[in-house]
This record gives structure tokens, sequence and C-alpha cells, in this order.
């Protein structure tokens, strides 16, 4: 994954500091939430199927190793071929070859975190392909040449008067703010794109160990054209998007679409089983990349949970460190909640043990998560393990060690809270102290610190204790 | 490659010892209607809902008259259709073609080896007409199939997409079709499950139709006799099997 070149606390002041950024947030993550609600809600038992959700994703991870093999042969008995990758290098040089021995020029893409994850259009570019995203909001990002903010809404953070901008200056079109024109605009754009590209690269939202198919969803219906129209489809599916089963299938698709958006849902749901078979359209060939990149050592760690997700950004919408930051503050391909554990997780080497630091531990990401990933659970876990392996902020380091001296003395103890309130009693305004001395004035830059009070709880109880003694 | 292959599998087995295995649930079972003509309309409920246009047909004579309306009031000049035989109702595409209309063809004929991929002629079509193999009624969803005479482009290019299905195909849910119609899936290279025109909100979730795929959808719902659309023992599998009338019979359709 890219390492951002700012630090962490750079991009959050830099993300709290955009307006626009936080226009676009507000309008859309509440819309988000409000309709996610809603979808769950027209479930009949809606508790019941996220338990059935969350438990067919168990099931799968617990004989992973299984399940892909029952996948591949399946996908190559309907002529399918799969191709498994250690790593995003890996990966992106299958596609590469693919893409040199089959003499691709131009390549039509559906939204796939996974080509983010390995930086795969960077890659085909850099292979002298021309690339072209299909899904209007990652096409909008690719004009404007960033990174999307999003798991399902990757232009959250524009406005559409940004947008309207974007397509004026890109395209030649008239400056509009209306979405109907725009969209319009887009269509006809990236229609030639879908019917003269070669190859259509896709993600897959799940993939069916007993009959090889691919599941992919879209609203736009962008991810079946990319399948259908190009002569060779490539499928990029991490190694754990595998289901047992069509009713496990049906299932998750229930899910899916209900947390995501809040539809009953998706509109277009694609059921990709091999290549053509006398179609008079659809692809010659299929390829399926299995990408690994650090997941299957998860298998059976603490953070192994995180591999049930089925990226719906549920969670993103519902944190509030999200709705106030953004996807881009996070610096990496998955942001918010999910991001905050996939991200380190994935990529021990990099510069992501901030992330877990990220969120309040309000616990809203598990209520919504519709397989119920006990994300907060995960976050203290990968917390501590940066402290442990003294990743940890120097300071707080320091901090815990000597409180730990002073809260097992308890006269220590007392004699260290007396200091420490005479000292506040001196400096407060209005019982709140504004500014700390270093290391302690990192508090004070975002906060105030209560005045401590004049008595301690233990004093007030002693008190207490000894006046009802005397009645 | 297959170097990776053994190593990922290898990495799961080692994570793996130790983890119990889940068992495996049984997804809950959908609870399918009473009666038919309840699934029907609730179909026809969620179909409107997310922006379907509806029409209910009793009569064949009828049906062709809809479908020629239906692409007169949208001056559809050039379409894409599926092959007669691939139509719940096999006149359709000749009386569109007495109607005037010209019909798109397919660049290559069906079963050939390769395909010329040359779309433009197909990109200039006004409407795609397609028989659906099934439709879904808690959802409004039609399900599609492709195959040899079925071009996914029909249902997928133009900006009209009428589609015909037969009221026997509706099933419950998702669940019960799956249950039922796992043949389908194995046995074509694309299913589609459609709810809705093509729509997108990713400008400020605002919500655009047609954005890709048709702007405009129309289902004829038909109950008269008709063609028998697919290879027997597809159709077959397609149709609400007599178990899951029973199980309609005994349960109360959740609204
Ligand atoms: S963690 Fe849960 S809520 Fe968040 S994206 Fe994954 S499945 Fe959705």
């Amino acid at each position: 994954m890219n390492s951002p070149s700012m630090s962490f606390k750079q991009r959050v002041s830099h993300a709290l500091a955009d307006g626009q950024l936080r226009i676009a947030l507000d309008r859309t993550t509440e819309r988000f939430t409000s309709k996610r609600v809603a979808g769950l809600a027209s479930l009949p038992d809606a508790d019941a199927v996220r338990d059935c959700a969350r438990s067919i994703r168990l099931h799968t991870l617990s004989r992973l190793d299984e399940y892909l093999e029952q996948f591949e042969a399946n996908v190559t008995s309907v002529g399918g071929q799969v191709h498994w990758a250690s790593d995003a290098q890996e990966a992106n040089e299958i596609v590469l070859d693919l893409a040199r021995s089959r003499s691709v020029k131009r390549v039509v893409k559906s939204k796939s975190m996974v080509s983010e994850e390995i930086e795969l259009n960077q890659a085909l570019i850099s292979g002298g392909l021309d690339v072209v995203e299909s899904d209007l909001g990652e096409y909008i990002i690719q004009l404007a040449g960033e990174t999307p903010s999003h798991i399902i809404a990757p232009a959250v953070h524009k406005t559409r008067e940004q947008i309207g901008q974007l397509l004026a200056d890109k395209l030649g079109v008239p400056m509009t703010d209306d979405p109907v024109e725009m969209t319009a605009t887009a269509r006809s754009a990236l229609r030639d794109v879908f019917l003269q590209s070669e190859m259509g690269i896709s993600g897959v939202n799940f993939g069916v160990a007993s009959t090889g198919s691919l599941a992919i969803v879209t609203n736009e219906g962008n991810a079946s054209l990319t399948v259908t129209a190009p002569r060779i489809h490539v499928a990029m599916m991490g190694i754990e998007r595998v289901v047992p089963a069509l009713d496990d299938l049906a299932v998750m698709l229930l899910v899916l679409a209900r947390s995501a958006t809040g539809q009953k849902l998706t509109v277009y749901t694609d059921l990709l089983t091999g290549p053509r078979r006398g179609d008079p359209d659809g692809p010659e060939e299929l390829h399926v990349v299995l990408l690994d990149n650090g997941r299957s050592r998860l298998i059976g760690t603490e953070v192994g949970e995180v591999l049930a997700c089925i990226r719906c950004g549920a969670c993103l919408n519902a944190c509030p460190v999200y709705q106030q930051i953004g996807g881009h503050a996070y610096g990496s391909v998955y942001s918010g909640p999910i991001g905050a554990v996939l991200t380190p997780s994935l990529d021990r080497e990099g510069p992501w043990h901030v992330l877990p630091e990220a969120s309040s531990l309000c616990g809203a990401c598990r209520e919504v998560c519709p397989v119920r990933i006990d994300i907060p659970r995960m976050l203290l876990a990968l917390r501590a393990e940066t402290v442990h392996t003294g990743k940890g902020n120097r300071w707080v380091r320091v901090g815990f060690w000597l409180y730990r001296i002073a809260a097992t003395k308890p006269w220590l103890f007392r004699c260290g809270v007396s200091v420490v309130r005479q000292l506040t009693r001196m400096f407060f305004v209005n019982g709140w102290l504004l500014r700390l001395p270093a290391p302690l004035s990192i508090w004070t830059q975002s906060r105030e610190f209560p005045v401590i009070a004049s008595r301690t709880f233990s004093e007030e109880m002693r008190d207490r204790e000894e006046g009802s003694g005397d009645e | 490659m297959n170097e990776s292959r053994g190593a990922i599998l290898e990495r799961i087995r080692s994570g793996r010892l130790g983890v119990s295995v889940e068992s495996r649930p049984a997804p809950p079972m959908p609870i399918p209607t009473k009666d038919s003509s309840r699934l029907l309309d609730r179909f026809v409920q969620e179909a409107e809902a997310v922006g379907v246009i509806v029409h209910r047909s009793d009569r064949c004579d009828l049906s062709v008259e809809i479908v020629l309306r239906v692409l007169g009031d949208a001056g559809v000049k050039r379409l894409i259709s599926w092959e007669p035989n691939d139509l719940p109702i096999s006149e359709l595409m000749k009386a569109a073609v007495d109607d005037g209309v010209q019909l798109v063809d397919p660049p290559t004929p069906a079963n050939a080896e390769t395909l010329s991929r040359e779309w433009a002629a197909m990109a200039t079509a006004d409407a795609g007409l397609t028989g659906a193999v099934g439709g879904l009624a808690d959802t409004g969803t039609i399900v599609l199939r492709s195959g040899p005479g079925r071009p996914r482009l029909a249902w997928l290019l133009p900006p009209l997409h009428v589609v015909v299905l037969h009221s026997s195909l509706v099933h419950p849910t998702l669940s019960v079709f799956m249950g039922e119609c796992g043949e389908l899936v194995r046995c074509s290279s694309h299913v589609a499950f459609v709810t809705g025109p093509s729509r997108t909100a990713d400008i400020e979730q605002t919500l655009t139709t047609g954005v890709h795929g048709p702007k405009e959808v129309h289902i004829l719902l038909v109950d008269h006799d008709c063609n028998p659309i697919e290879e027997s023992e597809a159709a077959q599998a397609a149709t609400v099997s007599d178990e899951t009338r029973d199980r309609m019979s005994k349960n109360d359709l959740v609204q």
C-alpha cells in the first residue's frame, strides 16, 4: 500500500480545515445512515438474518482452504482460469502479462477495492495501457487525479459544484451543477470506452464455491457492461470473498444491499459462471485473480474476524470520526473503522499504527455491521500491540510508567494529588486550565483540562463516615 | 503462480489449526406468500417502488398491443431483440418489425466461435426486448439469463428495456429462487438479477437513473399461455415447484 507523505495528524488537520469536505460529508453520511436503518428495518427478521450472515462468513473462513480449492475447481470446470497472487506485485504482473500476451491496449474497469489496494491502475498505466474507471464516482475521481474516499461512494468528498467544474475542465462541456446533466455527460463519454476496450477488469463481491460463479453488484450497471462487451474479463478477488453455495450467497446479497445503500437488492446483481458459451456477447476468456496480500496470515489471529467484512461501508457512515475527517485523512485505501483495523493488519510494515487510535471506541461500527464484526475489540488489540512493540508515543509510555509507580503506593499517590491540585489551582480560568506545559500541552491543544477538586473522593468519604459515626 | 497457490493454502491451513470449525448455518427460510395473486401484487408493488413500469395482460393479442404501444410511445426506431423462441411471446419480434421498427442484429450469428465485437450498431439501438426466467416478489426483481439468441447487451445498452415475464415464474424471494433454480446459474454464463433502472447516487447522493444502462424499464407480466421459453429442463427448474406452493399456503406473506 502506498504510504502517505503527511503524518496522520497533519492529514486530520487538513481534513478538518476543509470546509467543502465538511459540507460534502454532512450531506452524505447522514443520508446513508438513515437509508440503511430503513433498509434493514424492511427485513422481517433483521437480527436473525444478520446472525446468519455472520455465521456464514465465519464458517467459510474456518475452512477457507477447502472452499477456495472447490471454487477453483468449479471456475476451471466452466472454462475460467484462476490465478493465485501472494502479493500486490504478483497480482499486477499477472494482469499485465494477460494484457500483453493478448495485445490489449484499452482496459475498462469497474470499481474494485482490491485493485485500489494493489494499485493496479498505476501498474497498468505504466505498462502502457489505457485504463478508464467506469463507476461514475471513480470516473470523477480518476478525472480529478485523486483516490476514492469511501468504499461505496468514492466521490463522497466532492460537492456537486466541484464535480460540475471538473467535468467542464476535463471534458469541455458547459459547467453545470445539475447531477442529471452531469450523469448524461458521463454516460456518453463512457459508452465508447465500454464498447472499445479489449479487457474489462472488475472486482468480485462473492465467489460461489459450489458453482464457480462470481457475484458482482452495481447500481449503475457499469460492472455488467465491463464484463460483457470486452473480449477478456479479469476479476480481481480477495481470497476471503468466497461463500459455500448459492443459498448462502442469497443471504449475503440481502444484507449487503441493505447495509450499503438501504436498497432491498442492488440494481444489477450479476452472477457470472464462466466465459460465454455460444452467447452472442460476453467475454471469450474469464480470469480470476485470487489475491492474498497479507490476508492468509490473519486467519486464527486476534484480527482474523476482519476477513468476514463484506465491504458494505456502513461502519464508515456510522463512525463519528469518519463523519468529521472523511476517508482521505486515513491515508490508506480502506478507511473508517474497518480500514483502521484492516490496513495495519494487512500491511504490518507500513506507518499505520496510528490508525487504530482514530476511534472513540463508541461501538457504533459494531452496532451497524451486517456481519457484526467486533471492530472495537480489534482496535484495542491493535493498540495493545503497538504499545508492546514499542511503537507507541514515548510520553504516553512515560506517563503510564509514572502512574503505575504512584498508583501502587497510596502515600505517594496522595502526595502527588495534592501537589497537582495546588499547581492546577494556581493557573485556572473559570475552573479550567487552558494551557499545560509540554508534553501535556498535547492535551490542551484541542481541549481544556479541568481543575482538580479541592477535596479528593476519599477525603470526602472519610469525612462523611466520621460525620455519620457522630450521629 | 503455482508456488503462490501452495503457499497461500498452506498459510490458511496453519492459521486454521486450533480454530474450531464453525458449523454452517441453514440460511433462514424466507417466508413465502399465501397465494399467487398476493405474490404477484407484491411483485408489482415492489417493482413499481424501484421505478419500473409494470403492465399486466391475460391475452396474447393484448400483450403484443402493449409492447407495441410502449415502443411507439418512446419513439423506438431501432431494437435489439432476443430471438423469437427466447421470448415468452414469439410473435413480438415480428409484430415490432411489422410496426416499422428496425432490428439491430447481433454483430455475428449466435454460436460463432469468435465475435467481431463491433458493437457500434448495437449502441445505436433505442430499446431492448427480452424475456425473464424469473421474478422475485419481495424485491421486484427480474431474472435474465444469457445464452444463444439472448444477448446481454439487449438489457444493458439501450435507454429503454422491455421485458416479458410469465406470472408462473414469480418466486417469493431470492433465496427461494436460488434454492430451486440453481441449475440455471450453473448452465448460463451470465444470470442477471435486475431491480429497477440503472441508477447512481455518486454525485452527492442525488438519485439519477440511466447512468450506464436503461433509464426506463417496462415489465410486461403475462398470465396467458406462452412460448415455452427455455430448453425444457431449465424451464422446469424455473417454474415454482409444487413444494413451494405448499409452503406458500402454510405461511403468510410479510409485507
Ligand atoms: S466492517 Fe462491517 S460495517 Fe464495516 S464495511 Fe465491513 S461489513 Fe460493512
